[in-house]
């Protein structure tokens, strides 16, 4: 029995060894200024957490369960929202109680997309479009990451149209109403090659990024590298090499901590996610790197692999399969799968991958497959031409769009997010 | 890095009074989000018990007749509290969110050893009263004379509920007695 109750405290301290000090709300007396005098007039509940019994609840919740997802609650007025009440971000942790959130109120307040023209800053819960944010004359966004707070981001940009190779770097603010502020260059934010990929740490202080170089290998070897950028002290800390038979990566992600990283990239004919600690030397990444994931790429239709390390950096989530796609995570001390925590058919596209935060959702988008169609030809109209029994067809693609699902870590539930962009989107496209 | 303690976070009518409940915030809301995960499941609904006991401390400070004493009353009042989310959810037939078991809570609970998770498993599936019971003793550490306290019955309750929550468990996760 001693033993018994020495593995119950065990499994309780192991329990609760998730609730992070950092993560939890700070007090909120001003809920009780709501209703003063009142005894519980003012439950400051998460939103989504009290049951709503309404006819239209209990119809999307019926469709909810026959769809097998958990639809949030996006609208109506829940305990813990206070009509009239400007959202005070400033005095909430960020995975604190949104009032718009429903049953998503531990999901990051804003999500910011590259829709290939500008970045949008869209409120997670709700789908609306808070601000929106234009690159510089001359450049367009390629990847944009976010930090634990839902207030600073980073982007890296390139030349549009590409005259020549260059990589910027930059960081902006969110308002309290999710304006975003002007975009501020970092300090090594201007450097030749073109960026593929771009992480933060949890405060902000260390940022890594990717590029790959337009000319041929250096003398090295390398055709490009990741570095990781020390904003405090204002310089480059570390720089690793990719060499010509790895391919550079898509996919950097970085513990909260900013002591691991985490990327996909090639080794001969595999996809290899990998983790590399951040205090390795420079040089070449394969030398310092351990590989986690690994993903045989022995055909042109093999789903791109995309990884994601968890905020703790003990686990990294991988999308990987061939035949069918399937979101899982591994430890990335073992590289052993610890729970398969989605799956999708294997003709959908599941690309960017982002890691909440707080640690409890995995963001990904997924786009189904496309669809073709075929209408007779009309002179003049531009489309593929197709001979069809001697006469000419118009052939048509249809893509559909990219959906955005929150996969909880915990259960594997997933949850449509309520925005979408009409065609599939590119690394680095999305942030929380 | 050092974690940061939770803030108190708004500045409400009463400052000596939102200053007093502050710190006690400070010093106790971890502690007692844990032991809310333990007996409720997922952390949301944990800090939602934490929060409203702490405005319960707040509301009630000026008819609290020893002030020192906030802490047990405070974790009396998470417990309670508890019991009204599992109550709720029993009644619940329409649920908007899924609710995690400590065992499965976020990514940690991907890396519990199976140990672990058969325990907590196992202790999930008791009654209330014996799961507060083990929470209590085994994660707050309390004699089993404060956790009379908490919850309201006698010592000896606490020992014979305590004593049937062992064998149980034992018996599901196959430990000899």
């Amino acid at each position: 029995m001693i033993r018994l109750e020495e593995r119950l405290r065990e499994a309780c301290r192991e329990a609760v060894g998730t609730v992070r000090p950092e993560a939890i709300r700070g007090l909120d007396l001003e809920a009780d200024r709501q209703a003063p005098g009142t005894e519980r007039a003012v439950r400051p509940r998460r939103p989504g957490r009290v049951l709503t019994a309404t006819a239209a609840a209990a119809a999307v919740a019926v469709i909810a369960v026959g769809a097998g997802v958990v639809v949030p609650r996006l609208s109506g007025r829940a305990p813990g929202h206070h009509p009239g009440r400007a959202p005070d971000h400033t005095v909430r942790p960020r995975h604190a109680s949104s009032p718009a959130a429903g049953g998503l109120a531990a999901l990051p307040t804003y999500t910011v997309l590259n829709n290939g023209s500008g970045l949008e800053v869209i409120v997670t819960a709700t789908g609306r479009v808070a601000g929106r944010l234009g690159a510089p004359t001359g450049q367009a966004f390629v990847a944009v990451a976010g930090t634990a707070s839902d207030r600073t981001f980073f982007v890296a940009a390139d030349l549009n149209p590409q005259t020549s190779c260059q990589a910027f770097f930059y960081r902006f603010s969110l308002g309290a109403d999710g304006q975003p502020s002007a975009l501020t260059p970092l300090p090594a934010g201007h450097l030749p090659g073109l960026p593929t990929a771009l992480a933060a740490n949890a405060t902000g202080s260390l940022v890594a990024y990717s590029v790959v170089g337009c000319a041929n290998a250096g003398p090295d070897g390398s055709i490009g590298h990741i570095s990781l950028l020390d904003l405090a002290a204002g310089r480059i800390a570390r720089q690793w090499s990719y060499t010509g038979g790895e391919d550079y990566t898509t996919d950097l992600s970085m513990s909260a901590d900013g002591r691991l990283l985490g990327y996909t990239n090639y080794l001969n004919d595999w996809q290899v996610g990998r983790v590399l600690p951040a205090r390795a030397p420079s040089g070449p990444d394969q030398r310092y790197s351990a590989i986690v994931v690994r993903q045989p790429n022995i055909t042109a239709f093999a789903q791109q692999s995309v990884t994601a390390l968890s905020p703790s950096g003990r686990l990294i989530y991988a999308v990987t399969g061939t035949r069918a796609l399937v979101l899982a995570a591994y430890d990335t001390a073992s590289g052993q799968q610890v729970t398969m925590l989605h799956r999708w058919p294997a003709e959908t596209q599941a690309g960017p991958l982002v890691a909440d935060p707080a640690g409890r959702y995995v963001l990904v988008s997924v786009t189904g497959p496309g669809r073709r169609s075929i209408s007779p030809y009309v002179k003049g109209r531009r489309c593929i031409t197709l001979p069809v029994h001697g006469t000419l067809e118009c052939l048509h693609f249809t893509v559909p769009p990219t959906l955005f699902l929150a996969i909880n870590v915990a259960t594997g539930a997933a949850t449509t997010l309520p925005f979408r962009v009409s065609a599939r989107v590119g690394w680095g496209a999305v942030a929380w | 890095m050092t974690p940061s303690i939770p803030q108190a976070a708004a500045g409400p009518q009463d400052p000596a009074r939102a200053e007093a409940v502050g710190d006690l915030y400070r010093r106790h809301a971890v502690g007692l989000v844990r032991l809310a995960l333990l007996l409720v499941g997922d952390q949301p609904s944990a800090e939602d018990v934490v929060q409203e006991a702490f405005l319960g401390v707040y509301r009630n400070w000026p008819t609290l007749n020893d002030h020192g004493r906030a802490g047990g009353y405070l974790r009396t009042a998470v417990v309670n509290g508890c019991r009204d989310v599992l109550r709720a959810r029993k009644r619940a037939w329409l649920r908007p969110v899924r609710h995690d078991p400590p065992v499965w809570s976020a990514e940690a609970a991907a890396m519990a050893s199976e140990d672990r998770r058969a325990v907590l498993a196992a202790m999930a599936g008791l009654p209330r009263r014996q799961r507060e019971v083990l929470v209590l003793r085994y994660y707050a550490e309390l004699a089993d004379a404060e956790i009379a306290s908490v919850l309201g019955v006698s010592r000896g309750t606490v020992v014979s509920t305590a004593s049937r929550a062992l064998g149980v468990l034992a018996r599901r996760v196959k430990e000899e007695l």
